[in-house]
């Protein structure tokens, strides 16, 4: 009787120990919003290859814009409540941005080629970002790699869908509520990125204006061109390589980088008719 | 040299020279009879046996020595196995130790249990000892208040009792705070023996978890050593059974060799297929796997490998006991034809692929064409064309590409047209109606496009029936002339529609311009090519002619009215209505009319006529059948006009046009060609009733007399005049099919489906293809499917759900064809069949469909796949312009995806659309991009409902009733009033369009007001949850839990049915 009870005892206090964990990994989930629901990401047991870094180097590209921009026209937003984040100044159209000095922003660069396949590398734990800020995506091209986790931010007053047409990962596009945050991971009901795919076109059902460009890529060899036109690949291993140079409007174009032992290589490399 | 008989001798022959004859002749007799003996017992088969055994035994002791290698390299891994493994007392130590480890640790178990449980009694003391002191401690405080109420009364009332109650009230909150303190000072005891009794427990839990450990490290390498064990005994029983052996040898020596032969004639008895045998019927008997003794075995692929020794190349299908067609049901030759009860190979008619095996096999097994055998195998490219034996009542013969694209070529073509062909009687034909085609063309254009139709549109299906290789001669050129310009008259001349006058009326002006973008865009291109002649559409956006050259055909006045109701003209057409106003109709006419010719066609006239050469062509076509005197007179009595007007009539009767064309005047006249099926089959026919000319070249094997059935078809397809290559024959009387325009790989195809035409064999019910109502549905629907080439616009995809491909699978399914044998869920699982009900609850559990079973994933499927995930066969991909490509996943402008259309819409509702289509989508049709239209198809009722249960039973459904059970009114009242509340929370209605609300959108959804009577109930909450999951790349947004409530589906649900107005 009593070894009854007591196995009961240590049976009850088990589960207790089992649920505690449960309840922790609750606690720690993942996102709640529109595209979660979703249970915390595997641990991501990836075993790294990195490059040396003593031997690693840079790549600096610049892209340039033959001629001048074209103007930014303004967008017609037909939701009111889009609208009146804009009162002051329109919002523009950001398919084409020049940068200073007659070169051009949000052209996405990538290793494409040269890379050893030797390199293992682990996704950041950071999340890349995007935020829907007055009914436009900021910011307009992004590049991860993938399995990284994908922060999308809601900070308007209205509801969005966030809609990426990937082809080749699985499309996902959900509904998100108004000043909401959700954070896609590998676990999550509505996925992040897992297989690189270059370029995927993120949009808004609602907002028919709404657009957003993502590169997904398997190494960390990847950016996006700021104001000023420029974007630095760090930590890369010295070899030869092909890279590719994407914009919205003006395609993709290839270029060669020879980078030797803590090299520091610049390239530009011009768009435009 | 015998000597000369001795004259003395009683006898005329010498005794000594006939001995030694009689010696020699019974040498040769023993020598002969040995070797009878040894050609009898050393037959071929048995060294193929022996080739098969030596290459088999190889390879087993390769899987032994893995199987060793396996073993050893776990011993090294594993101590623990290498511990069982060393000898058996080390094994047993082993283990002891082991045990050892346990029974330590259960010894100690051993004495903390006392420690234990003497803390579980503590604990349960101090805790009952505890609850007595709060009991005690909670009364006690509960008498102190009541004498504190008492004491208040009393002093309220001035009592005199009051000094004695306030006396008594000392005593009780001393004795209150004593109990307080007690409960305090248990409680933290209780506490510090919980504890104490958590901490041993712990303990405890650690022990257990190390011995189960200990226990199921070892159990795991046990088992794997079984694994492995196991493997090395099955492989040392093969060994054994192929290993030679002094018994073996024996059994098998001449003599012996009735016991037991090891080495023995392996039989597939098919006793439910029957042959011809010597005059009588028996049961078919294959015995192939005598020599092809790997057939059924996995693995055997290496190419070093004889051929006679590989696996069936296709073994989950064939052969294999778990594929659809095992060797023990159907045998070999059911399929591959050939002679199956013999064992040699000259004597099985084997067949060689091509002249080069052919040639190769001369020398490497002294191969020549079997003479006199009816049915020698099959080629291998072939072998397709067997499948319909058994598989005719399907439309499209699973995994038989080449003879379904065979069938496809002969749909497309219409050889039906002039062959009669069973099974191929219905078939509408080919060609458009002639009967009003002076409203239609010109003479000039007619004349020109019939002399050759290729110049004109060079992807045209209309074949080229003069100029060929029988017909170019000078002299046949000149009849060639009269005959088309007779044809020509006699077309214009019996041209007659009830809805036109003299022409048809001119179009209101249109804009070309205008009309491109409907051409591009309200649906033409899924059907039609235009732009550029030479170009080839996809299967899809060939079904209709390429159009651009038909300016330079065709008046503006027929464009527009074809245009606006194409049946009027033509009534079983395929060219579906699309509902037009006039100034589309113009409009598209005027685009039309800029797609002209760039070369000389449009210039090319009608030649005069040669009253001569009529007249020869005519009496040569009367001498035929008339005597000549009586054909001269004939033809003198005529005028000029009706001598073309009857060479026109005798033309098109000898050509056969009407066999794709309505003609007046030959509604009922008999096909011109040889049947293709029935006793003359051309898959079976005595092959010496082919007719090859002079086509030497033509013969196997260069072998004469050994004729080749398979070159002969495909000669014909190539040129099919070519048999009458250098023989004189009569105009009239020479060959008359015309040639196609056929691709090589269109021709053999072509020709694997004609030799699928053969003499009906017995084949059983039990052994035949046969198709359930639901089957049976699905294929009659897919009829109606590919002739409305409702694929061209429609994702009609074979895949229901989105499948998952990981980056790690792709390479591996990039270069394998798959087939799905079961069902593969998302999770890993695998389930024989997953109904639609099944399938929802999956979806609710997060659970999808990875593969569904049967599917075979094609390569080019796998490609497509890979390029669109989620899976799209993308054959709206082909139908649309690059920019539309590109936007092709969430395009909400594209025509919808009809997979799962059965378990989405009412069956009502889907008939009356399918009969009528009405406007869903209205979004489709602005004036910036008109977007695509569902065509007006003119579906009969029947095609109608055939397709509607089509549909149902793609997806699962119950056709065509299910009872949805009434709502209570009051109930639905509520759902509806909270259903408003999540749809305004939601913001539904800024996408959907809602009567009488303003649409915030650039996008717009379909109307709630068409929701109702158009979609199923129970479809919605799959749809509101993970609408990608069905309609890939729309832009219906997925809604979660948090956001509409698990119980608010429902109400949501009931509310956007009741916005329907009746």
């Amino acid at each position: 009787m009593q070894s009854v009870l007591k196995y009961g005892l240590v049976l009850a206090l088990s589960a207790a120990l089992v649920t505690g964990c449960d309840g922790k990994k609750d606690a720690g989930g993942g996102p709640s919003g529109g595209g979660g629901g979703g249970e915390a990401p595997p641990p991501d047991n990836t075993v790294e290859v990195l490059p040396d870094a003593a031997t690693a180097g840079t790549i600096t590209i610049t892209a340039k814009l033959k001629g001048a921009a074209p103007a930014m026209a303004p967008i017609d937003m037909t939701d009111a409540e889009c609208a009146a984040a804009h009162v002051d100044t329109p919002a523009l159209d950001e398919s084409v941005v020049a940068g200073s000095g007659g070169t051009l922003q949000n052209v996405m660069v990538w290793v494409d080629k040269g890379l050893d396949a030797k390199y293992v590398f682990k996704a950041p734990s950071a999340p890349a970002r995007i935020d829907q800020n007055g009914c436009v995506y900021k910011p307009h091209v992004i590049s991860m790699m993938a399995k990284q986790a994908l922060e999308v931010k809601n900070s308007d007053g209205v509801r969005h869908n966030i809609h990426a047409t990937a082809k080749v990962n699985a499309e996902f596009n959900f509904s998100q509520d108004p000043k909401k945050t959700d954070t896609l991971t590998t676990a999550s009901k509505a996925k992040t990125f897992v297989v690189g795919e270059v370029p995927i076109k993120v949009k808004c059902d609602v907002h028919g204006w709404m657009g957003a460009w993502v590169g997904v890529f398997k190494h960390p060899f990847h950016g996006v061109t700021g104001g000023d036109g420029t974007v630095t690949l760090k930590g890369v291993p010295p070899g030869s390589y092909t890279l590719k140079v994407w914009h919205e409007k003006y395609g993709t174009k290839e270029v060669q980088v020879t980078l030797k032992d803590k090299g520091a290589e610049s390239v530009t490399v011009e768009f435009g008719e | 040299m015998p000597k000369p008989a001795d004259p003395l001798s009683d006898t005329l022959y010498d005794m000594v020279s006939l001995n030694r004859l009689f010696f020699v002749s019974s040498i040769l007799l023993i020598a002969a009879t040995v070797w009878a003996a040894w050609q009898d017992y050393d037959r071929n088969w048995k060294h193929y046996q022996r080739d098969y055994n030596r290459i088999a035994l190889e390879r087993a002791e390769k899987e032994r020595a893995a199987a060793n290698s396996a073993i050893n390299r776990l011993k090294k891994e594993n101590a623990q196995v290498a511990e069982l493994y060393t000898n058996l007392e080390a094994a047993k130590a082993a283990v002891a130790g082991r045990q050892a480890d346990i029974d330590k640790l259960n010894a100690e178990r051993e004495d903390h249990r006392g420690a234990l449980e003497k803390a579980l009694q503590k604990f349960q003391f101090d805790k009952s000892e505890a609850d007595t002191a709060k009991q005690r401690a909670e009364s006690a405080g509960a008498h102190l208040a009541e004498a504190k109420e008492k004491l208040e009364k009393l002093r309220k009332a001035n009592s005199s009792d009051a000094a004695s109650v306030e006396s008594s009230l000392k005593g009780l909150e001393a004795h209150a705070a004593d109990a307080l303190q007690n409960y305090q000072e248990w409680s933290g005891k209780v506490n510090e023996s919980k504890l104490a009794f958590e901490e041993l427990n712990a303990k405890e839990v650690v022990a257990l978890e190390a011995i189960e450990k200990i226990v199921k490290t070892r159990e795991d390498a046990q088992k794997e050593v079984d694994r492995v064990e196991a493997e090395l005994i099955l492989v040392n029983r093969k060994i054994a059974k192929l290993e030679p052996s002094l018994s073996k040898t024996l059994l098998a020596m001449p003599g012996l060799d009735f016991i037991a032969n090891p080495e023995h004639i392996e039989q597939d008895i098919l006793p439910h297929f029957q042959e011809d045998l010597n005059f009588s019927t028996v049961g078919k008997i294959d015995r192939c796997r005598t020599c092809h003794m790997a057939i059924d075995k996995r693995g055997w692929t290496e190419k070093e490998l004889p051929a006679v020794f590989r696996s069936h190349p296709n073994i989950d299908l064939y052969v294999g006991d778990n594929s659809p067609h095992p060797v023990s049901k159907f045998g070999c030759t059911i399929c591959h034809e050939g002679s199956g009860r013999s064992v040699d190979f000259y004597t099985t008619a084997h067949m060689p692929k091509d002249a080069k095996q052919g040639e190769e096999w001369k020398e490497k097994y002294g191969w020549s064409p079997i003479h006199h055998f009816d049915k020698p195998m099959l080629p291998t490219p072939y072998i397709e064309s067997s499948c319909t034996k058994c598989h005719a009542s399907q439309v499209r013969v699973t995994m038989g590409e080449k003879v379904n694209l065979g069938r496809q070529v002969m749909e497309k073509v219409g050889c039906f047209g002039c062959h009669p062909i069973a099974g191929m009687e219905n078939l509408r034909k080919v060609g458009p109606a002639l009967n009003g085609i002076r409203h239609k063309v010109t003479r000039d254009w007619a004349y020109n496009w019939i002399r050759k139709p290729t110049d004109f549109r060079p992807t045209t299906h209309m074949p080229q029936a003069f100029d060929l290789s029988n017909t170019s001669d000078a002299e046949a050129q000149k009849k060639n002339t009269a005959m088309i310009q007779g044809i020509v008259e006699y077309l214009f001349e019996n041209s007659e529609l009830a809805h036109v006058k003299d022409a048809y009326p001119a179009p209101p002006a249109g804009d070309a311009a205008a009309g491109k973008k409907l051409f591009d865009f309200v649906g033409c291109v899924a059907c039609h090519v235009a732009g550029d002649m030479n170009k080839a559409g996809t299967q899809y956006t060939d079904f209709g002619p390429n159009l651009s050259t038909v300016g330079s055909k065709l008046n503006a006045g027929w464009i527009f009215a074809w245009l606006k109701n194409p049946a009027q003209y033509f009534h079983y057409t395929s060219m579906p209505s699309l509902r037009l106003a006039d100034q589309e109709a113009a409009d598209i006419t005027a685009f039309l009319l800029t797609q002209k010719h760039p070369g000389d066609f449009p210039n090319r006239k009608l030649p005069p006529v040669v009253e001569a050469d009529v007249e020869a062509t005519l009496l040569a076509f009367l001498q035929s059948s008339t005597p000549t005197k009586l054909a001269q007179e004939k033809v003198r009595a005529m005028s000029p006009e009706e001598r073309l007007l009857d060479l026109g009539k005798r033309a098109i009767g000898h050509q056969g046009c009407f066999g794709c064309h309505d003609i007046k005047g030959f509604e009922k006249t008999k096909k011109i060609g040889a049947e293709l099926t029935g006793s003359n089959a051309t898959g079976s026919k005595d092959i010496t009733k082919f007719d090859f000319g002079f086509r030497h070249d033509l013969l196997m094997g260069h072998t004469a007399g050994a004729y080749d059935r398979v070159a002969w078809v495909k000669a014909k397809l190539e040129n099919p005049r070519t048999f009458d290559g250098g023989r004189f024959v009569e105009y009239a009387e020479r060959l008359r099919m015309p040639k196609f325009r056929l691709t090589e790989e269109e021709r053999d195809a072509l020709a694997t489906w004609v030799l699928s035409f053969r003499t009906r064999e017995n084949i059983p019910v039990s052994h035949m293809r046969n198709l359930s109502h639901e089957e049976a549905v699905v294929n009659a629907g897919k009829t109606i499917v590919m002739q409305s080439n409702c694929a061209s616009c429609h994702k009609v995809g074979l895949f229901p759900t989105r499948i998952a491909v990981s980056e790690e699978a792709l390479p591996e399914i990039a270069t394998a064809r798959v087939y799905v044998a079961r069902t593969i869920l998302s999770d890993g699982r695998q389930v024989e069949r997953v109904s639609a009900d099944e399938l929802a609850i999956l979806r609710k559990k997060g659970v999808d469909i990875l593969l569904p079973a049967g599917t075979w994933l094609f390569p080019q499927q796998i490609t497509a796949l890979l390029e669109n995930q989620p899976p799209v066969t993308s054959v709206l991909v082909y139908a649309w312009g690059e920019a539309q490509i590109k936007e092709q996943v969430g395009d909400t402008k594209a025509p919808p995806f009809i997979v799962g259309e059965g378990a989405k819409v009412n069956p009502d509702w889907f008939f009356r659309f399918l009969k009528n289509p009405t406007e869903i989508r209205p979004w489709l049709a602005d004036k910036a991009d008109p977007g695509a239209r569902m065509p007006t198809f003119g579906f009969t009722d029947d095609e109608a409902s055939l397709l509607v249960e089509h549909f149902a039973v793609l997806a699962g459904e119950k056709f065509p009733f299910q009872y949805d059970p009434p709502l209570d009114e009051k109930v639905r009242g509520e759902l509806v009033v909270r259903g408003k509340g999540v749809f305004e929370r939601m913001e539904c209605g800024k996408c959907h369009v809602v009567e009488g609300a303003k649409l915030t959108t650039d996008t717009p959804a379909p109307a709630f007001a068409l929701v109702a009577p158009r979609i199923q109930k129970d479809w919605f909450a799959v749809w509101l949850r993970d609408p990608q999951s069905i309609a890939p790349g729309t832009g219906m947004t997925a809604f979660n839990e948090e956001q509409v409530k698990p119980d608010e589906v429902d109400a949501l649900r009931e509310f956007i049915w009741s916005l329907h107005k009746k």
